[in-house]
């Protein structure tokens, strides 16, 4: 066969060309040679000598595909009750019909309708040169087009009638052609897959307008009739039920862009509708934690615009008064231990709680946290300061003294790591700050540590936690105890060359004086005993010789000595203070001492020698010969007939507890602290401002100081007054405003 | 740093005495020379200055009582940089500013003084003045005694109507409050004008001293403590009401 345009009769040509069409429309068997002449056929048409009958072609395609569609029609009219099975038997085969119509065309699209169909971009930019005249079509948008016009439009209300009809049925539970649906709706978007935007404007117009509104309508209903039956909890429990299926429906009959209006239009009826009632519900089911309950509210509310806001609300609320009762019942003895394990406990439980009933939502986490921290930094009393962070670090104390048994190592790293959960809640982060490092300072000279590995972890963590600047001083302090090891080395060399002979075992740590919470205001007078006289000097040769410069203050109240105790039945070894221990040596030359020879040998301050001898008669190593109180003119013998079961002990442990003093003094050194912080602050701030409003100040303020603790608006007023007074700051004219002198 | 502004304000207040001099100076209907005289009568013989007993004596002639308002004005106008003390140039000067140049032709201008301070902004000055009079420089005072304050205060408001004040005293001796700073002294005049009797207007977010939130809260716990009290005496009442309904 030649390709060569040739003379072709068009009525000949064409009878043949419309038997194959109509078999190929109706899905009829056409062999492939027919199917190949066909083609030929088509392209012989296209190309004729000497006029082309593209043209006619097309127009007599279109006659057939009127008229073919016009029956069909009629065939669907008539059938009445099933109508959308007849029309889906027909469209299912037209539709598929036209596709193959369209390749046995395809010359015809390709060469004679492409190229007088304006581009997407003519038609964007409105480019139209023939107005009037109708869009030529490829075949297969034609045969849509035609099914459109003669089939679907005329049809129109039948359709959506029935097929809303169909679906109200389903929803009801009777039985529908979910295939015949399912066909029937999307032949909608369908007959439109060759537009090139738009596709599910029909669909929209004829159908999914018209089922939103009965959605709408049948489940604002629903949901009435719902309301009146059932309690909240059942009201819930079907709405999720209904929700789900519709769901499902969507699915099996609609097209994917309906999916989510469906789903919105039903929690628009069922949940947003009843919000109040279900606000209303929520309270109690969050007082009694009913988790099944909990668990379809939050589904419930959470796709609603603002849907959750109050359950949130009534959560932390209701974590905070759970909270605060479980807290302020603690007492005793192992309040620290209690207060951090029921915090934890809280944690752990309402955390769960989100993760399996409220699907994690960041929401009720971070509801969570707010509730934790108002517990966790709750004041009973507004005046007295908030006890949480000394209990936190009572509690670290706890866990890595080394009186803390049977607990392995790994169990205490857990424990610590839990407690920096605690710790984060805290917003006096520097009294906490405070109180550890004492409690670290005394864990360090008195050598009272678990391990100094789990001690310097801890410290790591909450370096992790707060960032350097807040453990940098407790760093320190483990370098110290580092570096005097050292020192005790090179000092024991020292003597050695100068073969001095110390007579008594001598350590000592040097301690920088900042870094460590040891007020100096705390030395007490006193004369060392004369066995210890030779040490410290030599040792005070040895470091200026090799630290020229620096000046040692011997802390001698921080210090312990063994002595070992010859007089009695068993020798003993005993771990005393210093000032124990020089009351104890008088006691080799003499065997009875006067109050005041005690006071005159040693030189301590009344109070600590009373503390001091009172803790010796207290552990009856010495004997108050009078049996009075202790009395200035009282005397003391050294009690001879002392015994102990243990041969190793220690006396000192009276003397170094914690006094309510000591707590007293934390609390006005962080408060001291916390004035020249503020201070500071307020000089940087006014120095980059030079003019600032008060307000702004004060919020400016308290933004700075936020991450170590949350400042009185009070306290910075005052430090404002201290630096007006000191001539930093002045009042402007305006008495609300303050300006920076340079 | 302290230091170096105390000259610098007392500088400030030199140059604008000498400019007060240049213009009186041509108007000569006083002589220096008997004010001078004048200040000889009341000079102590250790210093070149009135003292304590000069002052005493020259209020006498005066006829006014030294702790009178009129005395602090006259301070005042002599810009006085202390209690019981005018030192020649102080005394030479504010005789200048008044063109007075006897006792009698200062007691003539008591009623022009009287007159001036009333009007807002001299008062303020005045007010203002009062502070560094109170203050004992150079005793190292940086604020003032409230046994100084108080007295000073019921002073300089004594031709005033201020109600808070003696409250606002009681509060300052009640809880012995130690001193008054500069700052709080000055606000002070603000707290009588802007917030007054009524302390409800008093919000201590704004930028008022500290001493005033303690003040507002003294005051406030002392009102609902009476209030309780009217109430509980009240209801006693109430309950002998009761108690003598039941019986008949």
């Amino acid at each position: 066969m030649s390709l060569k345009p040739r003379v072709v009769n068009f009525e000949q040509t064409w009878d043949r060309l419309l038997e194959t069409v109509k078999g190929v429309i109706q899905l009829g068997n056409v062999k492939r040679k027919i199917w190949n002449d066909r083609f030929s056929d088509v392209y012989a048409l296209c190309v004729a000598f000497p006029e082309p009958h593209s043209n006619r072609l097309y127009e007599e395609t279109k006659i057939f595909l009127e008229e073919h569609v016009q029956t069909l029609y009629k065939d669907v009219v008539q059938a009445a009750d099933g109508l959308l099975t007849i029309y889906h038997r027909h469209w299912q085969e037209y539709s598929r019909g036209a596709s193959y119509l369209d390749q046995l065309y395809s010359y015809l699209n390709q060469q004679f309708i492409k190229r007088q169909k304006m581009s997407e971009a003519d038609r964007t930019f409105g480019y139209s040169l023939d107005t009037g005249e109708e869009q030529l079509m490829d075949i297969g948008e034609l045969a849509l087009d035609t099914w459109k016009r003669l089939m679907i439009k005329p049809l129109k209300k039948n359709l959506h009638e029935l097929l809303l009809r169909e679906i109200h049925r389903d929803r009801c539970g009777e039985d529908t052609n979910q295939a015949v649906l399912h066909g029937v709706i999307n032949s909608l978007v369908d007959v439109e897959r060759y537009r090139q935007k738009d596709q599910v404007q029909l669909y929209q117009e004829l159908f999914e307008s018209k089922l939103l509104t009965e959605t709408g309508e049948y489940y604002r209903k629903e949901s009435a009739n719902l309301l009146q039956n059932y309690n909240c909890s059942q009201y819930m429990e079907k709405v999720l039920q209904r929700l789900q299926e519709e769901n499902f429906r969507s699915r099996k009959f609609l097209h994917p862009s309906s999916y989510n209006k469906v789903m919105h239009e039903c929690q628009m009826r069922m949940v947003a509708d009843h919000m109040v009632f279900l606000h209303g519900e929520c309270k109690n089911m969050v007082r009694n934690e009913v988790l099944a309950d909990l668990s379809r509210m939050y589904k419930l509310l959470k796709p609603v615009v603002n849907g959750l806001h109050i359950m949130v609300n009534e959560l932390q609320e209701h974590i905070k008064q759970t909270g605060l009762q479980a807290v302020s019942s603690l007492q005793g003895e192992n309040i620290h231990a209690l207060f951090v394990d029921a915090i934890l406990a809280l944690h752990s439980k309402y955390t769960k709680m989100i993760c399996e009933t409220l699907g994690k939502d960041k929401v009720f986490s971070m509801a969570l946290d707010k509730a934790c921290a108002a517990i966790v930094n709750h004041r009973p009393h507004p005046r007295q300061p908030c006890k949480s962070p000394e209990l936190l670090a009572k509690y670290c104390d706890t866990l890595l003294k080394k009186s803390a048994k049977g607990v392995s190592e790994s169990e205490i790293d857990d424990k610590l790591q839990q407690s920096i959960l605690v710790f984060r809640y805290i917003d006096d982060k520097d009294v906490f700050q405070r109180f550890y490092a004492r409690m670290l300072a005394k864990r360090l000279i008195h050598g009272l540590s678990t391990s100094m590995d789990t001690e310097e972890s801890m410290i790591n963590k909450l370096k992790q936690a707060f960032g350097y600047e807040f453990t940098n001083k407790l760093h320190r302090m483990f370098t110290d105890i580092g570096v005097s090891e050292g020192l005790n080395g090179n000092f024991n060399t020292f003597c050695q060359d100068k073969q001095v002979d110390l007579s008594v075992n001598f350590s000592i740590y040097v301690l920088t004086t900042g870094s460590w919470p040891l007020g100096q205001s705390t030395l007490a007078p006193f004369a060392i005993p004369q066995e210890l006289e030779q040490s410290v000097s030599k040792f005070e040769e040895f470091y200026s010789e090799k630290l020229p410069g620096r000046k040692l203050t011997w802390l001698h109240h921080l210090c312990t000595g063994e002595l070992k105790l010859n007089y009695l039945k068993k020798s003993y070894i005993v771990t005393a203070t210093t000032f124990q221990m020089a009351v104890l040596l008088l006691f080799n030359s003499q065997s009875c001492l006067r109050y005041s020879e005690l006071l005159e040998s040693t030189q301590l301050g009344e109070k600590e020698l009373q503390r001091t001898v009172q803790s010796l008669v207290d552990v009856k190593l010495v004997d108050n010969k009078a049996q009075d109180d202790l009395d200035t003119s009282a005397s003391y013998v050294l009690n001879m007939n002392y015994s102990n079961k243990r041969t190793k002990f220690k006396i000192t442990t009276a003397v170094q507890k914690d006094t309510p003093q000591e707590v007293e003094q934390t609390h006005v050194a962080v408060d001291e602290d916390r004035k020249l912080y503020i201070q500071a602050a307020i000089v940087r701030i006014m120095k980059a401002r030079k003019q600032l409003k008060h307000n702004i100040l004060i919020q400016e303020v308290i933004s700075q100081a936020k991450a170590r603790f949350s400042p009185s608006v009070s306290m910075i007023k005052k430090c404002t007054e201290i630096l007006i007074d000191k001539q930093y700051l002045e009042r402007t004219a305006s008495a609300d405003e303050y300006a920076y002198i340079a | 740093n302290g230091s170096h502004r105390y000259s610098e304000r007392s500088k400030g207040m030199a140059t604008r005495n000498g400019l007060d001099g240049v213009t009186r100076q041509s108007k000569s209907d006083y002589s220096e020379s008997k004010v001078n005289r004048l200040f000889e009568r009341y000079r102590d013989s250790t210093e070149d200055a009135i003292l304590a007993d000069g002052m005493e004596r020259f209020c006498l002639d005066l006829q006014v009582n030294p702790a009178e308002f009129i005395v602090l004005v006259l301070a005042w106008k002599f810009q006085a940089s202390a209690m019981c003390r005018f030192t020649r140039t102080e005394f030479v000067n504010g005789c200048r500013a008044l063109r007075a140049d006897s006792l009698k032709g200062i007691m003539n201008k008591f009623s022009d003084l009287r007159k001036e301070v009333k009007n807002e902004a001299t008062f303020k000055d005045l007010y203002r003045f009062t502070f560094n009079f109170g203050l004992d420089v150079e005793g190292g005072q940086r604020s003032l005694p409230c046994d100084m304050a108080v007295p000073l205060w019921k002073l300089v408001f004594s031709q005033r109507q201020v109600t808070i004040l003696d409250r606002w005293c009681d509060f300052l001796l009640d809880q012995q409050v130690r001193g008054i700073s500069r700052d709080t002294w000055q606000m002070f005049l603000n707290f009588t004008e802007v917030i007054g009797d009524d302390l409800s207007n008093y919000d201590d977010n704004e930028a008022w001293p500290s001493l005033f939130d303690d003040f507002v809260e003294y005051e406030n716990e002392r009102q609902a403590r009476k209030q309780q009290e009217k109430q509980r005496t009240e209801n006693v009442d109430d309950g002998y009401d009761d108690s003598e309904g039941v019986m008949v």
